[in-house]
């Protein structure tokens, strides 16, 4: 029987990397928050890669840090290696990257929740959202008949929906990692209206160290000095351990093609849509069968277990096949698979039902984040999570949404794609998708965050101060070298120094430092007189000195692009009655719902003539008022 | 869109004529004019809604037309703003030079419908206009697209593809080096990225070498008519010329002249040649008439063989036909003609029966598209379209950065190649974000 359990301001269905972050943005604005999760045990579990960061992965977790998110800091006291990647192609690309004890960071993020003033943790499978005649949220209802009063529901339910296990010709109902599926709730808001789409991923199989001959294997070491992904994280020192590469071989190549009528992905038994940037092995085999060998990269799964995750080997083949074709690899020819790699169908959902607060725009109060709006990653949940949290929050409270721009965050980059493009296949981060990356750097995002997550309440008085104290000392700083000239004796002896051409005059020390070969550090030996800061404060004044030409040009970009972004469009507006309009641009206006006259602009389907048409039937609805 | 450029365009139809007028409109409206015009008085001086006569004039002071030139102050104007309408000499040449100098100073090519909707949004046009205007860009770009696809259907069209690759392939390459680090065997070098780049400068530069002179636009298409006597040439060239008012012209020499007729079609300019028949002869003049007609073949930018489908095939016949790209298999009303098809194949044949006016109007559609989709026998490929111009010039100047730039960071390029992509995506529609990843992905092996 049906009881009435308790009341909520918000409610957040699953404690994943979306979840998680939703659920204590909430509690942290002050929000009377509960958090479901199927298994108190696998509360942000890694199902895949026990690592986070990457290219635009890194930026997106500096931007949740600066935001006043969570994941940054519990990456940070659980990493077990640290690297930098991307250092030789710009400073807009460096990237974090961190390999993780997957279950410290479990334990340490669980303990984060538990003690979490507002916030409670219950283990329970979520079956229904429940609404009113006016759609709007009011509740949620759990496989024990509880029944849970609220005003928003965040639905973070990652892989789990309706989740299918497929390991070659056999299949089963499955969540990832051996959890159970949530086999219920996309029933019930698939009858409600909602659409839902059916995705595809997968994960290798993991190994024990044991059995694993590194002797045969390229080692792979962290960076030091180690850089913490958290602005708040002062410093990190400890012993990094080794990834390991080897590499795919001719009789690895000939198991998969002898056996490639077993795989699911080719016999057609596999519906679900597969993301193209993370291929399996043996579609990698088959497209790209020019080549000899593919990469394999051992990672340890942490520091309490002999498992080890072998990226590069994601698989739908049978068990016996994974485990033969594991066997021809170097180093791996007496290797003992502790788990086999599998594909994973589930249910999601179309994310261009969404708003850019992540609330669904036909029902009040039900918001989605994470894998359950089509996206992949660990730190792409997260940051969505954030952000539904954060919205979620200023809903309750009647305040305007928080929306970043795609100049001013990945994070924003993200959602807009996301919301505006939809997609067809698992939605992964990366740079190359964002228009303005000299502006949103890794190194750089707490001047262009901590301000705003200030502002929200998430970021601390102390710690607001302390950026305020950092963002100063670099204007100081900049002022400072484009006022200082050297004279050409000394500068000549510096050029000479490091076999560069003299100067005539005098050039400041802005001009010197914008020369590719000069570096801050090596500037010091001329400007010995400076006042020395930590590496971030100089490193930023370094590249913001270095590509001020870039900068300055990617911010006229940014110009033009806001000017489109602040024509806004009414979200109640039916565009069929447009005539001018092109009948495909009306069906797409009408199922996105822009914001921004820039956000239609996006729209796949929607021309540059249909935005003059726009352009001039709001200029005649202007004027029809006055 | 919402911005404050000067735009400017060619209002009169393309094609020749005596005058065409070219209109202005914008902040920089009056002081590009003032770059360009030479009169008696000051330019500043001119009164607002008079006609004034000058010269215009080019960057080295070369006179290129003697022109009337109207200045309109704002806001009595129709798109209240400041504009400049200039009447020219007619003819594509001048009119497109004169527009070049416009954009050369700082104008842009006016997209379809965009005066009037300037008009519009500065509220000179009334309400009851506006849904006319909405209906007007659409129906206007997809005109102006059509137009602009029948070009990139043509070879100029694939080129510019093939370049767009080219850059698409560096920066997916800079890409994949980007966003798969781990992946070393996709590496890209910057001195690599540089070198492709000026090769694909070279590539662009030759696409718009000939562009002011446009070789088909002031020459005009010309196309030679041959065959063996008796077989329809003459009437071709009536029949054809006929429907077109041509003026006929004598070309005097031997007593097999080559008559030579200038027509227009669909706005552009074709020379006819109706050359003397091919057979094999010991006559001294008609002999120097068939070399004619070789050496006419060779310089012309299509020939077109006409048959006699009822004639018997002769051995010099098939050498003909199999020489031709073009065939007219004429007085299809006499014979079927079956007995060609087996030397026809892979060509492009057009069946009439001229006497009957039947078939005239598949030549002239023929001509038209041939023009259209540039199928034209000429040593480089042309961009005639302006826009295209424009475009190709944005890409240039983004590709010769990445030449200059001394940066040792592959990032760094990112920026102009996105930007050379990005104009050369708005020539062939295509998106360039979205080809970024989708080349990727295709092209290299990436991925856990």
């Amino acid at each position: 029987m049906e009881y009435i359990a308790e009341k909520y301001e918000a409610i957040v269905i699953g404690a994943g990397h979306a979840g998680c972050e939703a659920a204590l943005a909430l509690a942290r604005l002050g929000k009377k928050t509960m958090l479901f999760t199927l298994n108190n045990d696998s509360i942000a579990n890694m199902p895949c890669n026990p690592s986070i960061g990457g290219t635009a992965k890194g930026h997106l977790v500096r931007e949740i840090d600066a935001l006043g998110g969570q994941m940054g800091k519990t990456a940070d006291i659980t990493l077990i290696q640290s690297r930098m990647l991307n250092k030789a192609k710009g400073p807009a690309v460096h990237s974090l990257r961190a390999q993780i004890d997957r279950r410290m960071y479990q334990e340490k993020m669980k303990h984060v929740l538990e003690i979490q003033k507002n916030l409670d943790l219950r283990q329970a499978e979520v079956t229904d959202i429940l609404f009113n005649e006016k759609n709007e949220v009011i509740g949620v209802k759990t496989n024990t008949n509880a029944i849970y009063n609220c005003k928003v529901a965040i639905v973070c339910s990652g892989t789990y929906l309706k989740g299918k296990i497929i390991i070659g010709e056999i299949n089963f109902e499955g969540g990832p990692d051996g959890l159970f599926p949530a086999n219920k709730l996309s029933e019930c808001l698939k009858n409600k209206g909602i659409e839902i789409m059916r995705f595809k991923t997968g994960t290798p199989s993991r190994v024990n160290k044991r059995s694993i001959d590194f002797n045969k294997m390229e080692e792979q070491l962290g960076d030091e000095p180690i850089v913490p992904f958290s602005f708040e994280t002062e410093k990190l020192e400890m012993i990094q351990h080794s990834c390991y590469l080897t590499y795919t071989n001719k009789k690895t190549h000939d198991v998969i093609n002898r056996n490639l009528h077993r795989s699911p992905l080719f016999s057609g038994d596999i519906k679900g849509t597969g993301p193209r940037y993370c291929p399996s092995i043996e579609d990698k085999v088959v497209r790209f069968s020019d080549k000899e060998r593919h990469q394999i990269f051992i990672e340890p799964m942490g520091l309490d277990t002999e498992e080890m995750y072998v990226q590069g080997m994601s698989s739908s083949l049978p068990e016996q096949v994974q485990d033969e074709m594991l066997r021809t690899i170097k180093g791996l020819e007496n290797v003992k698979v502790t788990r086999t790699a599998y594909a994973i169908e589930y249910d999601c959902f179309n994310p261009l039902q969404l708003q850019k607060t992540l609330e669904f725009k036909e029902y009040k109060g039900l918001y989605s984040a994470g894998q359950s709006n089509g996206s992949s990653g660990y730190e792409e949940a997260a940051a969505q999570g954030l952000i539904a949290g954060i919205n979620a929050k200023l809903q309750i409270d009647q305040e305007d949404a928080f929306i970043l721009g795609r100049d001013e965050a990945y994070i924003g980059v993200l959602i807009d794609d996301l919301v505006t493009k939809g997609t067809n296949e698992p939605y992964r981060m990366m740079t190359s998708r964002s228009e303005y990356r000299l502006l949103l750097r890794q190194d750089n995002a707490d001047k262009r965050l901590t301000p705003k997550g200030y502002k929200i309440g998430l970021i601390s008085k102390q710690r607001y101060e302390k950026y305020k104290i950092k963002e100063h000392n670099i204007n100081i700083q900049l002022k400072r070298l484009k006022k200082t000239v050297i004279s050409p004796k000394i500068t000549n002896n510096f050029l000479k120094k490091h076999g560069l051409n003299p100067v005539i005059s005098g050039v400041t020390l802005d001009a010197l430092l914008k020369r590719p070969e000069i570096t801050y550090k090596k500037l010091y030996e001329i400007d010995s007189e400076r006042e020395k800061f930590d590496i971030y404060t100089e490193e930023e004044i370094e590249i913001s000195c270095k590509y001020e030409g870039y900068i300055k040009r990617q911010r006229k970009q940014v110009k033009q692009y806001l000017k489109m972004e602040n024509f806004q469009l009414p979200n109640d507006l039916d565009y069929q009655i447009i005539s001018g309009l092109r009948i495909e641009a009306r069906q797409k206006l009408n199922k996105v719902k822009p914001v921004s006259l820039g956000q239609a602009s996006r729209i796949s389907g929607v021309s540059p003539a249909d935005i003059n048409v726009l352009i001039i039937y709001f200029d005649q609805l202007k004027r029809k008022k006055t | 869109m919402i911005t404050d450029t000067t735009i400017a365009a060619i209002s009169t139809p393309p094609g020749r004529g005596g005058i065409a007028i070219i209109r202005m409109s914008g902040k920089k409206a009056f002081s590009i004019a003032k770059k360009v015009f030479l009169c008696k008085t000051s330019f500043d001086n001119l009164s607002s809604h008079s006609i004034t006569y000058g010269k215009i004039i080019d960057k080295n002071k070369n006179i290129i037309d003697q022109v009337m030139l109207v200045k309109l102050v704002a806001p009595k104007t129709y798109t209240k703003e400041d504009m400049v309408e200039i009447q020219c000499h007619g003819g594509n040449e001048v009119t497109k030079k004169i527009l070049m100098l416009l954009f050369l100073h700082g104008a842009v090519l006016a997209q379809p419908g965009q005066f009037t909707k300037r008009a519009f949004l500065q509220g000179r046009i009334d309400l009851s206009q506006a849904e006319a205007v909405m209906d007007l860009i659409n129906a206007e770009t997809s005109k102006s697209e059509k137009a602009a696809i029948l070009q990139l259907e043509g070879r100029t069209g694939k080129r510019i593809k093939e370049i767009r690759q080219e850059i698409l392939d560096i920066l997916s390459h800079i890409s994949v080096s980007i966003d798969y680090p781990e992946y070393e065997d996709d590496a890209i070098s910057i001195e690599k990225t540089k070198e492709t780049t000026t090769k694909i400068i070279k590539k662009l530069k030759k696409l718009i070498e000939n562009y002011e002179t446009g070789i088909i636009i002031r020459e005009g298409l010309t196309v030679v008519i041959y065959g063996p006597p008796n077989a329809g040439k003459s009437t071709f060239v009536n029949k054809v010329a006929g429907q077109e008012k041509a003026i006929v012209t004598h070309i005097p020499g031997t007593t097999r002249d080559i008559i030579e007729v200038h027509l227009n079609i669909g706005g552009y300019p074709v020379n006819l040649y109706d050359t003397a028949g091919i057979r094999k002869t010991d006559d001294l003049i008609e002999k120097i008439g068939i070399e004619k007609t070789i050496s006419a073949i060779k310089n012309s930018s299509l020939s077109i063989l006409v048959i006699d489908s009822s004639e018997v095939i002769t051995p010099e016949l098939i050498k003909l036909i199999k020489k031709a790209e073009v065939v007219v298999l004429n007085k299809i009303d006499l014979s079927n003609g079956e007995k060609y098809h087996k030397y026809l194949k892979g060509k492009k044949v057009i069946r009439t029966s001229l006497l009957n006016n039947k078939g005239i109007e598949e030549i002239e559609q023929f001509l038209l598209s041939y023009i259209e989709t540039g199928g034209i026998e000429i040593d480089d490929i042309v961009i005639t379209n302006q826009r295209h111009k424009q475009l190709i010039d944005y890409a240039l100047a983004s590709l010769i950065k990445i030449i200059k730039n001394k940066e040792q960071f592959l990032d760094l390029y990112a920026i102009d190649f996105n930007e050379a992509l990005e104009a050369l995506s708005q020539i062939t529609g295509e998106s360039a974000s979205e080809d970024v990843i989708a080349n990727i992905f295709k092209n290299f092996c990436v991925g856990k």
